[in-house]
Formats: structure tokens, C-alpha cells, sequence
């Protein structure tokens, strides 16, 4: 769905840049991370990390008829972890360093972690950054937060790892077709998309579908999924002889008549 | 100096000449609470290191279905002979570099097998 995807390609470049870990804020993130074993190739993608996830979605509250682009309370999780390994080591005494003059001991991990978590609240409530703003506007409210905290040595090396889980009450999808308003969240989106040159951005307009061509009835309908008896019903079509042609609406002249 | 098992004197032969084979060059480099430690001077052994396959685990260690992200990572073992090295002690946290190996890694001892009989084992990680 658009809307979840908006909130990480939002959340991702919110952050980029914003904490420790500088570039290194991965979406959705699969595979295992992996640091090879010479210090002096490691790349970035080989230092501590965050890795962005939207995880499940409720919607149970103002579904009218069938309203399948609603995105309900969405869970948005940000992970962040570092190891033993990615840590700056001293070729010469093997020191290590989480960040310049703290070592690496477990408290310093966690200290570490602990830092990057307010660097990511701070980024994404900062007022001055246009991806925060559009981050803050895919949704609603933030309906609860929760952090959660692991460690582990058994496997080979030290892992420590935080887990935010942002539960946001997250913006509906624009409607297939519908016309958007160059004030909405969505226009001011694919705007600074297009202005990051982001490889996503032709596909997700494609799926926001154009509006050439496409009669109001025909939006309204998608957008509660109501069946074409509902629609009449409703009188949220044109009247059934002007079905397929859609009157074009100029004025509307109310007459009182005692 | 603990006394001496009737075994000992052939152990030590057979031990002595595994390594022969075995063992390879590694620094050992120690460490008290992250900084270090002035009193156990950085030197170079043999030893024989043993790096476990690599396998890749959530980040919780496979405890909690809850994470996403995972890492992949090697155990090893350095098995060191005691009747060679018997001035050697070890704490979790000091750091072993295998000299003859790609890239010469350092890695992390994370436990200490101090009673085991022939040989002193570290249990390592990726550092």
C-alpha cells in the first residue's frame, strides 16, 4: 500500500544523516548483516545500523462499506542494533570504540543505542526538516509507543539491538484516480521524490492512478467501495439515463417553494 | 604449581606435537573493562584456532519472533597448550588477532574454559 510505503521512504530520509549511524538506515532489511572479517574493507553498510520496517496494520473504526484504502493503526518499527564487530577497532592494540573515546564495553553498546534512540525521536520531531514534516503528515496521531530491548553473545559475536515500534494512525491511500490536490501530504510527497530523483516514484504514481478521464462517481465509488445499487441509492451518481456520461455540474440553483 | 597426574608427561608430548600441525600464530592483546591492561603486556603465541561456520541469527538470538533484522556472525575456539603457556590467564573481553588469516581479524574472547584438562579453550566472537 502507498501509505506505508510513504512512511518509510519518510521515515528513511528523516534519518539519513540525522544519528550515529550516519547513511547507514536500511528499508526493510531481510537478510542478515554481515561484517567481513578484514577491518580494513568494511564499508558502511557494515557499521551499526537502523533498519526501517512497516509491520501490521488494524483498521476497525470508520470503515464505511467497503473502504479498502484505509490504512488503520499502523505499526512502524525502527530497529536499531550494533555488534562487537562494527565498532572502530585500533589495528595496532585491538581497542575498540563505539564513537571517538567511548570503548566499546556492553554498557557503552547500550549507551550507543541509547543515543541513537534520541537522535531518531529528535529527527523526526524537528520542525526545519522537510521529510520530518512529511513524516509527521502521513499520519494522524501516534496512538502508542513501545521500545523494546535485546542482547546476545551465543551466536559468535556481542549484538545488542533496540526495537521502536511506533504505532501511527496512518493516512488512507489516495483513491485510484482520484485528482490530487497539490496541497495534499501525497503531492508534497512525490514532490520531494522527484526532487531525491527516488527510483520509486514512477511506479507509485502509476498505482495513484491518473485522474484523465476518470468521472467523479467513479472515484467516489472506489473510495467506499459501494456497489453501483448503493450508488444510486446513495444519488452519489448521476441519475440512471445520465449514468454513463456524468452531467457536468456548473451551479446549483436551490428554489424555495412555500 | 598443581601436582602432577602419572599422565601428564605423555600429554604434553601428544599436545605438543598436534600444535606442530595445528597451531598457528596469533597476538593476544588484553584488556580490563575496555582500555588496556598495563599489567598482562600484548605478546604472540600459537595456538589453534578454530572458527566455527557462520550462521545467521535475529538480532534477540533467535529467542523472540518480535525482531526483524538479523546477523550473521562465527563462533571460534582457541585452544591453547597449557604446559607451553602456563603463565596465560584470560578475561572475558580480551582480544585475539589471527595473524595468518585474510584480513588478520581480531576476535573477542566471550567466555574462558579454565578447567578443562589438557588445554585452555576461549570461547571467541567477531571483533
Amino acid at each position: 500500500m502507498l501509505g506505508r510505503t510513504a512512511l518509510r521512504i519518510a521515515t528513511i530520509e528523516a534519518l539519513k544523516g540525522k544519528t550515529l549511524v550516519g547513511q547507514n538506515v536500511l528499508d526493510s532489511e531481510i537478510g542478515a548483516l554481515d561484517v567481513a572479517a578484514d577491518g580494513r574493507i568494511r564499508s558502511d553498510q557494515e557499521k551499526p545500523w537502523i533498519a526501517v520496517y512497516t509491520d501490521a496494520a488494524k483498521a476497525e473504526e470508520c470503515l464505511e462499506l467497503r473502504a479498502l484504502y484505509r490504512s488503520g493503526i499502523t505499526a512502524l518499527t525502527i530497529e536499531t542494533g550494533i555488534t562487537g564487530a562494527m565498532t572502530v577497532t585500533d589495528p595496532e592494540t585491538g581497542a575498540c570504540e563505539v564513537m571517538p573515546g567511548l570503548r566499546a564495553t556492553d554498557r557503552a553498546l547500550e549507551f550507543y543505542l541509547d543515543c541513537v534512540g534520541r537522535q531518531i525521536a529528535t529527527a523526526l520531531s524537528d520542525p526545519l526538516n522537510s521529510w520530518s514534516e512529511v513524516w509527521r503528515a502521513l499520519s494522524s496521531r501516534i496512538v502508542r509507543i513501545e521500545r523494546k530491548r535485546t542482547s546476545d553473545e551465543t551466536s559468535g559475536t556481542r549484538i545488542a539491538a533496540h526495537q521502536l515500534v511506533v504505532m501511527v494512525d496512518l493516512l488512507p491511500d489516495p483513491v485510484f484516480g482520484d485528482p490530487i490536490a497539490p496541497t495534499s501530504i501525497w503531492a508534497r510527497l512525490f514532490e520531494k521524490m522527484a526532487a531525491a530523483q527516488h527510483p520509486y516514484l514512477a511506479t507509485m504514481q502509476l498505482l495513484a492512478g491518473s485522474p484523465d478521464g476518470v468521472r467523479m462517481h467513479e472515484a467516489q465509488r472506489r473510495r467506499f467501495g459501494m456497489t453501483l445499487e448503493e450508488a444510486r441509492a446513495l444519488f452519489d451518481i448521476a441519475v440512471q439515463p445520465a449514468e454513463v456520461a456524468e452531467p457536468d455540474i456548473q451551479s446549483i440553483t436551490v428554489e424555495r417553494t412555500e | 604449581m598443581p601436582v602432577a597426574a602419572r599422565f601428564h608427561g605423555t600429554r604434553d608430548r601428544v599436545i605438543a606435537a598436534v600444535d606442530r600441525f595445528r597451531a598457528e600464530p596469533v597476538k593476544l592483546s588484553f584488556f580490563n573493562d575496555g582500555t588496556v591492561d598495563p599489567n598482562r603486556a600484548a605478546r604472540e603465541i600459537e595456538a589453534i584456532l578454530c572458527a566455527d561456520t557462520g550462521k545467521t541469527v535475529m538480532v534477540s538470538g533467535g529467542r523472540d519472533a518480535d525482531w526483524r533484522s538479523g546477523v550473521s556472525s562465527q563462533k571460534s575456539e582457541l585452544h591453547i597448550d597449557r604446559a607451553k603457556y602456563p603463565d596465560l590467564v584470560f578475561k572475558r573481553g580480551d582480544k585475539v588477532r589471527a595473524l595468518a588469516r585474510p584480513g588478520q581479524p581480531w576476535f573477542e574472547v566471550l567466555s574462558v574454559d579454565d578447567r578443562g584438562e589438557p588445554r585452555l579453550v576461549l570461547h571467541l566472537g567477531e571483533a
